[in-house]
């Protein structure tokens, strides 16, 4: 009866998932299509000690990183004997009151998202401060662990192109600053960067010394190639970075809320499955951020599926998880 | 939502302005421009029927390539910024202004032009007396139609960094906030309009002039 109504609620939760993800973002319909269905796992190996166990639901967020790292996970779990259920492509709003009600068991978060957008915190703009931040709240009040984070950064950023970084000798923010000073140089960003983010830089680095050139968000990067742009706003981990082209400013300061990628996992999972905890670790620790940039990239711009790329991926790190 | 357009508005009053400033010169460029291009084109595609289909076949087919796109394509070419803007904007101005010339010039019957060099009028007193003056609302209505799209269509020159209103209707859309975007299209709509009144003013002004009753 109880597991009746808690299927029931899942169900429900990722209709209403589906329909705000799909109102959210008109080009991801064939990926929340998917939310609708959750997957049980084929290939996973019915070890004697998973049999009649609760599978741990693996949840992700609807855009490639979130996709592509959960199935990680998920494959990972199912090949060290755990019973895997997948719920991908939740939207952000959903996701996380779905671990709070055990709709999902795991997910990938990221601490800036944890702290500002489910805590409801002011911003942290040291990088540990933020995890234990993070870590002790979700513990107290959701009764959820945060494992170890990876060392990965999806947040805002500022890049460069390789070659003019080295030219103008420039590898963090306040250095660009200083450039800018001594030389004319354009940066570009979408619009709303404008409104929040410009504002936040000046707080921290000082008034913007550059020419500002508004531009659609990828067109930066061959506005910058072809030399009409030195500096631009990019996200950490896209995929469009990918390669060794690019220079990611390094912000030096401070001025963005780090948005490390945790995973995050109920307790009860945690205490039902033992040594998951281990494996989930073991997975994080291999994540960099040019190795989560280059999946972005083969999903976002190769148009492979996430699932190819992730498998890809868990077949190269196999090794390492025993 | 209006009192969130008006504090935005308040704390952005410079920024603003600067926007409308952008959005207005853009467009009076790009304006001036395809009049002293389309206009002669016109006269002479009316004079020349035999070069008149492939002048207004490849402007026309310019014109097909959506405004977006054609701004994009020019960025490899020349950059980005307020010039490349400019280019693609004249491009998307010059139909309505190149055929309402040769519709204007053509729609002078031949007997009014035989009446005026009976009358011992020289082929440039035909021109500038007769022909010009009776083509001229047909002009003018085709600037008008221009000028719209072209207000409109600046809009988009904020993508390749030629700045404007525009770049407040794609921040309100990036940023989830509807107001500033209504502000940056409002604005756009208010000066539409106005210029279309304007030259409106201009129009009838000119018809008077010339001496002709519509």
């Amino acid at each position: 009866m109880k597991k009746n109504l808690k299927s029931k609620l899942l169900a429900l939760t990722l209709c209403v998932g589906f329909i705000l993800s799909a109102a959210g973002c008109g080009s991801n319909s064939s990926a929340t299509s998917s939310a609708t269905q959750t997957q049980s796992s084929a290939s996973a190996a019915p070890t004697s000690e998973s049999v009649g166990k609760k599978p741990i639901i693996v949840g992700s967020k609807d855009f490639t990183e979130s996709k592509v790292l959960a199935e990680i996970y998920a494959l990972a779990l199912e090949n060290g004997g755990y019973q895997v259920k997948r719920a991908e492509s939740l939207a952000s709003a959903v996701i996380r009151e779905s671990i709070k009600t055990g709709d999902v068991d795991l997910y990938p978060e990221y601490t800036g998202t944890a702290l500002v957008s489910v805590l409801g915190l002011d911003p942290i703009y040291d990088k540990d401060e933020v995890y234990k931040t993070v870590k002790e709240q979700y513990e107290k009040q959701y009764d959820i662990a945060i494992l170890d984070p990876a060392d990965v950064n999806d947040s805002e950023g500022l890049a460069v192109l390789a070659t003019r970084a080295k030219e103008l000798g420039i590898s963090t923010i306040s250095e660009a600053w200083a450039a800018a000073q001594k030389q004319k140089l354009v940066f570009s960003c979408k619009a709303e960067f404008t409104e929040a983010q410009i504002p936040r830089l000046e707080q921290v680095y000082g008034k913007l010394p550059f020419k500002l050139s508004v531009m659609e968000h990828t067109l930066s990067f061959s506005a910058a190639k072809s030399g009409n742009v030195d500096v631009f706003s990019v996200y950490t981990t896209e995929g469009n970075l990918a390669g060794d082209e690019w220079t990611v400013l390094k912000d030096d300061l401070g001025a963005w809320v780090p948005y490390y990628i945790i995973p995050v996992i109920r307790n009860d999972a945690l205490k039902a499955n033992p040594g998951a905890e281990r494996i989930i670790n073991l997975v994080t620790a291999t994540f960099t951020t040019d190795n989560v940039i280059k999946m972005n990239a083969e999903v976002d711009a190769d148009g492979k599926e996430y699932d190819d790329v992730a498998r890809e991926y868990y077949e190269s790190i196999k090794a390492s998880l025993k | 939502m209006f009192s969130d357009l008006i504090q935005y508005y308040l704390e952005n009053t410079s920024k603003y302005w600067s926007y409308v400033a952008t959005h207005i010169t853009i467009s009076l460029v790009v304006t001036v421009f395809a009049i002293l291009i389309g206009i002669p084109l016109g006269i002479v595609c009316a004079k020349l029927p035999k070069l008149s289909g492939i002048i207004t076949g490849t402007v026309n087919a310019l014109r097909i390539i959506p405004s977006l796109a054609l701004m994009v394509l020019m960025v490899p070419l020349i950059g980005i910024g307020r010039f490349p803007a400019t280019i693609v904007l004249i491009i998307i101005t010059l139909p309505p202004i190149l055929i309402n010339t040769i519709t204007g010039f053509l729609s002078v019957k031949d007997s009014i032009r035989e009446t005026a060099i009976g009358m011992g009028m020289s082929a440039k007193q035909v021109f500038l007396e007769v022909e010009f003056p009776l083509a001229l609302p047909l002009i003018a209505a085709g600037i008008r139609t221009a000028v719209v799209e072209v207000v409109a269509t600046t809009a988009i020159a904020s993508y390749i960094g030629a700045g404007g209103l525009g770049v407040l209707v794609s921040s309100g859309i990036g940023y989830g906030r509807v107001f500033i975007t209504l502000l940056g299209g409002g604005s756009i709509a208010v000066i539409s309009i106005a210029a279309d009144l304007l030259l409106e003013g201009v129009q009838n002004v000119l018809t008077k002039r010339m001496g002709l009753v519509e």
